[in-house]
């Protein structure tokens, strides 16, 4: 089967409340933004068919649903992750401050099998707003490439800047994981399927699949 | 501290408790479009029925020296919000340690002074959680057989997460109430399972392999050819309450044939009395002593020996259960034709798909999060009518009703008192497979299979990584024996015996923990005094559907979520109606699954046109060389 090959790519996108998580996903994917701040309602997830390289992906953003304004995310949210987006409001500090409890958490709930090496990446939003700015582009960098240089990259969810860029390094990098991960034969799994009421089999490309 | 907005403290319905009938009702509130605020004393999801990582595994069990790794704080005592979670802290005073001993020592009067607004008046809760888990017990390298148990312990502690331990393991039939809502809510969508590889029976011949259908009845090693004829003359003559139709793979039926397979209709032709005992019935049918105990047993997975102390399987009961299990028997297809699901890292997975379906439809969550006092509003007519409740940061929520999990609703000084039916449960981590072979499997152990006879069944699951459960290379097996009687001395007496039965039989397999412990779900009835007036009060709200219990995780089935779903409905249909729509379709699911087909017939289309495009350009030997030449 030459024709149409799915990756699946998990990415999920954390941060403090208000940083932007949403905004950035509808612009990316939708190419809408609104001013108004409601917080995150009825966002489950968004898939985007995305090329890198000459392969057909299909990326999967989870929001967080709101579930994290209470630090009350469950580890299942955390599952298969295979890129992980952290947020922080370039206008406040400390969204930016708790950047590091964000990727802790992550490591420690989705404990992936190379913690060092995982993929995340770090966006400074609303660089639209630059009179505000409080967290500098040095200060980012810095604390990025002390966390084993993680990609960062200053977006606006409001203008769109830097959010295409921003994506398809965050998937070129959910791609190379999801091939690093599962080096051991993982058996199927099943998925309750709406659409025949009965079972298909989940994840059919593991990176040893033939097809 | 006040971490909720006014407007989160206002809540057309708030949620104690994350097990998994809490977190189906939540869901199917929010779904209809009320406001649902949802909390949990708990550091993680799940209540009862959550699915541990090792090291809080461990401290749950009690042993917390256990779980230590040097330089950390774990304390002892069996309290999973004793865990550290150094970040939170560090940056969320207010969620800094939960435990407050002060308030536990304040008599109630006291802590009732909470201000509370005009007309208003508070009703204290018990400060302690308590567990339907009893003489909980974790030990390494129980039969210290081990060298290196040191060298795997640090091992193993040094990725905790790779576990993922059921404190009350349950398996879901394929075709269920269960699975249904699943599918129809969309919760589906964030789930993975395993389907169940095997089922044995342990008799005194070894382990053996039940026969489902009618090539493996015929080709069965095991059974005499008397006992194969039996069989078959069972199944044909139980044909009128379990269409033996279904013994044939559902996938061959085609799925709405299987759907019309249901359980027993009425009085029968063949004069079966529904109400008296299926033992009876199965004797009369001239079946083995084996062969009844495959069918109650590993079939009916009845939980009870036919001991006169012991709930007695009523044919009606038997049929429901055969048709359940033979109704999903080969749905799924794909080297698995047994009928039961294994949901990825357990149970606790399962309620937290639901709690995200509630958040996505705008449920506010706040886990570390206790109840201290409910509120209630004076009427006019002199009553008091719940109001809402206030919580250990002095949030008042506003709300009218209110559902809460057994644990989390108890009153001060009102020692809560469990029902006399409990199981004993012991989980061990082995290094091969205790059931002889690979994979998410399940095994009945009926009584005269040892001798001395057990007291009652025993029932294992057997679970490995495939499954999420444990790390690569290690088997998880969750033995169970339900009972009535005083757990006596040696309640897990009979638990030991099976595993010695199951590890002599491949002896080079070590055993690396062994966790025991019982599940005595607390009785429901019992849980407040009504002679008080915080006990009256809540009876009262109770009595007029505006506060709801969830019961602990059931003892009996061991190993089946079948009453969750039922129960999370029944509240539900008493709060707002039985008119009222349970968990329907969300609009974006079905959008999506309409574009999933849609992209499918696209796909085939493409390929079609390929092919033609391919067959037209070259001899058809030609493109099938190419096509393996990809591959
Ligand atoms: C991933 C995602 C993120 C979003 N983020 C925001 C945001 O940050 N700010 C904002 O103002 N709006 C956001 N929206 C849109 C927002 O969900 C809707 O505007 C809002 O739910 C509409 O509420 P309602 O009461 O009219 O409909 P409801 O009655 O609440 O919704 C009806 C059903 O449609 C679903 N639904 C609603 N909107 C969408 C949608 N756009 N796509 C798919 N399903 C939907 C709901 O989950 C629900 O099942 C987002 C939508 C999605 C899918
Ligand atoms: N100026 C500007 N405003 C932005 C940008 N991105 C988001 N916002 C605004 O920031 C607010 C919060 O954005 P959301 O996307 O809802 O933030 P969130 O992280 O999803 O918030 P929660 O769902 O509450 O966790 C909204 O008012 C947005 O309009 C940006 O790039 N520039
Ligand atoms: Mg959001």
């Amino acid at each position: 089967m030459s024709a149409k090959k799915k990756v699946l790519l998990k990415v999920i996108i954390l941060g403090d409340s208000g940083v932007g998580k949403t905004s950035l996903m509808n612009q990316y994917v939708n190419k809408k933004f609104t001013n108004q701040y409601k917080a995150t309602i009825g966002a489950d997830f968004l898939t985007k068919e995305v090329m890198i390289d000459d392969k057909l992906v299909t990326m999967q953003i989870w929001d967080t649903a709101g579930q994290e304004r209470f630090q009350s995310l469950g580890v299942a949210f955390y599952r298969g992750a295979d890129c992980c987006v952290l947020v922080h409001d370039l206008t406040v500090p400390k969204t930016f401050e708790s950047l590091e409890v964000w990727r802790d958490e992550f490591l420690i709930q989705a404990s992936p099998r190379d913690p060092d090496n995982f993929p995340f990446v770090v966006l400074g939003n609303k660089a639209d707003l630059e009179s505000k700015r409080k967290v500098t582009a040095a200060r980012a960098t810095q604390w990025c490439k002390s966390k084993n240089s993680i990609p960062y990259h200053e977006t606006s969810a409001a203008t769109a800047q830097n959010v295409e860029v921003a994506f398809q390094e965050i998937a070129r990098r959910a791609l190379k994981q999801e091939h690093t991960e599962d080096p051991i034969y993982l058996p199927e799994t099943l998925t309750l399927n709406a659409n025949q009421q009965n079972f298909s089999n989940n994840r059919p490309m593991g990176p040893d699949c033939a097809c | 501290m006040a971490l909720l907005t006014d407007d989160e403290c206002q809540a057309d319905v708030v949620v104690l408790g994350t097990g998994l009938t809490e977190s189906i009702v939540a869901a199917a509130v929010a779904r209809s479009g009320r406001r649902v605020l949802h909390l949990d004393a708990a550091e993680t999801y799940g209540g009862a029925g959550r699915s541990l990582p090792l090291r809080e595994y461990i401290a749950w069990a009690g042993d917390a020296r256990d779980a230590r790794m040097p330089g950390d704080g774990v304390q002892a005592g069996g309290d999973l919000r004793s865990l550290p979670r150094h970040g939170w802290q560090r940056l969320w005073e207010p969620f800094a340690p939960r435990r407050t001993p002060e308030t536990a020592e304040m008599p109630e009067e006291t802590r009732e002074q909470t201000e509370v607004p005009e007309g208003q008046r508070a009703f204290a809760l018990s400060p302690e959680r308590t567990e339907c888990y009893a003489e909980r017990s974790f030990e390494w390298d129980p039969f210290q057989q081990m060298n290196g148990i040191r060298r795997k312990k640090n091992e193993l502690l040094r990725n905790p997460s790779a576990f993922s331990l059921d404190l009350s393991p349950r398996l879901l039939y394929g075709r269920s109430e269960h699975v249904d809502v699943l599918i129809e809510s969309g919760v589906a969508r964030y789930l993975e399972f395993q389907g169940l590889k095997f089922t044995r029976v342990l008799t005194s011949e070894g382990l053996i392999s039940v026969p489902l259908t009618k090539s493996e009845i015929f080709q069965d090693a095991h059974l005499s050819k008397a006992e194969k004829r039996m069989l078959m003359r069972f199944i044909t003559s139980i044909q009128p309450y379990v269409s033996s139709l279904a013994f044939q793979s559902a996938a061959q039926l085609g799925v709405d044939q299987a759907a019309k397979i249901k359980g027993p209709s009425d009085q029968s032709a063949l004069g079966m009395e529904l109400d008296g005992s299926w033992r009876a019935f199965l004797q009369q049918q001239n079946l083995s002593e084996r062969l009844q105990d495959f069918i109650t047993y590993s079939i009916c997975l009845w939980d009870w020996a036919p001991t006169e102390a012991f709930p007695q399987l009523s044919c009606r009961e038997a049929l429901e259960r055969l048709g359940a299990f033979i109704s999903s028997l080969g749905l799924y297809g794909r080297g698995t034709s047994m009928p039961l699901l294994f949901p990825m890292y357990g149970i606790g997975e399962v309620s937290q798909g639901y709690t995200r379906l509630c958040a996505v439809h705008r449920g506010v969550y706040a886990l570390r999060t206790r109840a201290t006092h409910l509120l209630a509003q004076e009427e006019e007519d002199g009553t008091m009518q719940l109001s809402g409740l206030v919580t250990c940061r002095g949030e008042q929520i506003k709300a009218s009703r209110l559902v809460a999990a057994c644990g989390e609703l108890l009153q001060d000084q009102v020692p809560s008192q469990s029902s006399s039916q409990h199981c004993r449960r012991m989980t061990v981590l082995l290094s091969s497979p205790p059931l002889g072979e690979e994979g998410v499997s399940l095994c009945v152990v009926p009584p005269q299979s040892l001798d001395p006879p057990l007291q009652n069944v025993v029932q294992v699951l057997q679970l490995d990584f495939s499954s999420g459960a444990c790390p690569h290379g290690y088997f998880l097996a969750h033995l169970s024996q339900a009972s009535i009687s005083d757990p006596g001395p040696l309640p897990f007496a009979d638990l030991d015996r099976v595993l010695e039965e199951l590890l002599k039989r491949s002896p080079k397999t070590a055993c690396i923990f062994r966790c025991r412990y019982l599940q005595r779900p607390r009785d429901v009835a019992t849980r407040w005094d009504v002679s008080t007036r915080t006990g009256g009060f809540m009876e009262r709200c109770l009595h007029e559907e505006r506060l709801a219990v969830v019961s602990d995780p059931p003892a009996v089935p061991q190993l089946l979520a079948v009453q969750e779903v039922h129960d999370a409905r029944r509240i539900f249909g008493s709060f707002f109606g039985a008119e009222s729509a349970f968990l329907p379709k969300p609009q974006h699911v079905a959008e999506e699954e309409m574009s999933g087909s849609l992209e499918e017939l696209e796909h085939f289309n493409q390929q079609m046109q390929a092919q033609e495009a391919q067959e037209a350009q070259e001899p058809p030997v030609a493109s099938l060389v190419q096509e393996d030449a990809e591959q």
